[in-house]
């Protein structure tokens, strides 16, 4: 009762609710150019959130990151160029929906789909999240380690083609996170006698550096041009509405995609691909006109759409109950808590109840809004996708800066994100994926703060990582992690794709 | 020698030399080594030395498909593939200047700008002021400068896509 108390009077805060509202608007319109991801989304909001209070901060950006994930298939049906890698699986069906001159209508049923997906798994991490947490209560400095050593085989995850380059990244991350005063002794480290070094390389300019700005590069090696292309306006009024029809086919869909989103949400380094293209997958098998899918199915579009938004909710889980992030976006959450001095993980229900359960009433009235933003300004939105990088390209640009600059309001952010800038471009060029780098720099702290702690405790003696049976049952999970990881790429690389 | 000129093998020698660094330079002058629980210098070691073996196996694994290249550039050298090269070459040097130098002086100078505009407005940070009254005049400027920018990268796609 007191949780839901909680949860209503951060809602009912007007302040609140108007930068959830600008939060969706601004992850839709993001996430509706082609290029920018939900992460991307997030990592620019984030810099007008500093002096916002931590409810309405954290409301703001997982609205945003909602609204960035439905964004992305608006580029995806409209303009075939998914504004985001978790739209790819909709691309098919959707534009195909759209050249039939049903682009409203697809719109619409990536809109149910996405919000019901969204709903189910937020109801998931609303239930799940605390137990989880109540759990990892009784953790300690070596189970943390433990946690922590399992959630870097996330990079084998995130690594694309090559797992070295993404260990390469991972180790990079590490590395960088490495600079400043050492946490337990208070020296300076690898700080090159610079006091700007002293107080670490920040996570926000870092994340600007590497996806907003980098981006803006890599965009600009292609031709400048405005999408454009020519849809067929609606025969009937059917063809701009769900039906009755389409939404009876649309229901087992939805409730798979959801269902698998969730789970793939879960567990860390799964991500928003992986619930698209399995709830796609689950709606083709389902499905009675299998032959239909790649040609504009209703199904396609209502499958890939509740797998790719059920993850988002469902990653907050490991977030919340452990502190360990589901994948990159979670990151830029991560980031988000930690710019308000909050740390997500297991203490966060005792130490600030109200931010947690805040941001769950954040992210159902953001599903709601998803749907009322999506059905009155779908014409509006769509524009978007049609502005030509010669207008979106300065903006990101220039957002970016500004959110650098603004993360301490100093220039020295600024040159971090420049420098991370020219990393991240560099490691697009070699096929190298950066969101690896991230994983590294935040999961540093948590490793070595909690490794040290334990060997401190143990007056030094290492066995104290295998006595107790907490851990052991950890190791076992982090090794099982590690081997799946390890056999999943491979079988990955076999298959070709 | 040219064409084991390879961008990736580079990166990649790089990040060995960058290794050495850290190993023999930085590391023995700013990783604190007293004062704590003797554990300092363990953590970021393991980690260079892990990036180390990585940089190495990455390395040997580009040399292996440049010296594979090379042999097929050797094996059947032809017309098309000097044209290709020249080609090549000239892409390269015109994705330099496209994707790298001429959006540095349109950004460097707005980013000053805009950062000019900051300093003015440092007692002044609400977010919806900031909005307002710090983004609105260099976004208008930067709409400029890209568009004037942007255009000519326009023309120079074109140039090398005639190529």
């Amino acid at each position: 009762m007191e949780v839901l108390q909680l949860a209503v009077s951060a809602i009912a805060d007007p302040v609140n609710l108007i930068y959830l509202v600008i939060g969706v608007a601004a992850g839709i319109v993001l996430g509706a150019i082609p290029g920018l991801s939900a992460s991307m989304a997030i990592a620019m909001i984030i810099p007008f959130t500093f002096m916002l209070p931590p409810v309405a901060s954290l409301i703001m950006m997982t609205g945003a990151y909602k609204g960035g994930i439905f964004g992305g298939s608006i580029a995806a049906i409209l303009v075939k160029a998914p504004g985001t890698a978790a739209a790819v699986a909709t691309v098919e069906d959707g534009h195909a929906l759209a050249r039939q001159g049903k682009g409203r209508k697809a719109l619409k049923i990536s809109l149910f789909a996405s919000a019901i997906g969204d709903t189910f798994s937020d109801i998931i991490l609303i239930l799940s999240a605390a137990q989880l947490a109540r759990i990892a209560l009784q953790f300690g400095p070596v189970e943390f380690t433990v946690i922590a050593i399992a959630a870097l085989t996330l990079v084998a995850s995130l690594s694309g083609k090559s797992l070295v380059k993404g260990l390469i990244g991972a180790s990079i991350g590490l590395l960088v996170a490495m600079i400043g005063l050492d946490p337990i002794s208070g020296l300076p480290r690898l700080t090159f006698g610079s006091s700007d070094f002293y107080g670490g390389i920040g996570l926000i300019p870092m994340l600007i550096g590497l996806l907003p700005m980098a981006e803006v590069l890599i965009r600009l090696e292609q031709p400048v041009t405005g999408s454009k292309v020519f849809l067929p306006p609606p025969r009937t009024r059917d063809d701009t509405r769900v039906t009755a029809g389409d939404w009876r086919r649309m229901r087992k869909p939805i409730a798979a995609g959801s269902v698998i989103g969730t789970i793939i949400g879960i567990i860390p380094g799964m991500g928003p691909l992986l619930g698209a293209l399995l709830g796609y997958d689950a709606a083709k098998r389902l499905s009675k006109k299998p032959e239909e899918f790649g040609k504009g199915s209703v199904e396609g579009v209502a499958g890939a759409e509740s797998g790719n938004n059920a993850v988002s909710g469902a990653n907050l889980i490991p977030l919340l109950g452990l502190g360990i992030p589901g994948d990159s976006e979670a990151v830029i959450l991560i980031g988000a808590f930690m710019i308000h001095g909050l740390t997500p993980g297991p203490l966060i229900f005792t130490e600030n109840p109200e931010v947690v359960y805040g941001l769950y009433g954040g992210l159902i009235v953001a599903n709601m809004l998803l749907v009322v933003f999506g059905l009155l300004l779908i014409p509006v939105f769509t524009r978007v996708s049609t502005v030509p990088t010669s207008i979106i390209l300065p903006v990101v640009m220039i957002l970016a800066t500004m959110g650098a600059y603004n993360f301490q309001q100093s220039f020295f952010d600024v040159w971090v994100a420049f420098a991370f800038c020219l990393i991240g471009y560099t490691m697009h060029k070699v096929g190298a994926p950066r969101s690896t780098v991230m994983i590294g720099f935040i999961l540093l702290p948590i490793l070595e703060d909690n490794f040290r702690r334990a060997v401190l405790i143990s007056g030094g003696d290492w066995s104290v990582f295998f006595e107790s049976t907490i851990g052991n049952v950890l190791w076992f999970i982090a090794l099982a992690a590690v081997c799946a990881s390890i056999i999943g790429y491979r079988r990955h690389l076999r298959s070709g794709q | 020698m040219r064409r084991f000129m390879d961008f990736q093998l580079c990166l990649a020698l790089g990040l060995l030399g960058f290794c050495g660094f850290l190993f023999f330079w930085a590391f023995p002058r700013y990783i604190p080594t007293r004062g704590g629980d003797g554990l300092e210098a363990m953590l970021p070691n393991g980690v260079v030395a892990f990036l180390t073996v990585l940089s190495a196996v990455y390395a040997v694994s580009r040399l292996r498909t440049v010296l594979s290249m090379a042999g097929a550039a050797r094996a059947a050298p032809s017309d098309d593939d000097r044209r290709q090269r020249r080609r090549s070459a000239a892409f390269l040097i015109g994705s330099l200047v496209y994707a790298g130098l001429l959006p540095v002086f349109g950004y460097v100078l707005s980013s000053v700008l805009l950062i000019s505009w900051f300093l003015f407005l440092m007692n002044e940070r609400h977010p919806l002021v900031f909005l307002l009254v710090a983004v609105l005049p260099p976004f208008a400027l930067n709409f400029l400068l890209a568009r004037v920018l942007l255009v000519r990268f326009t023309a120079l796609d074109n140039f090398f896509a005639g190529l």
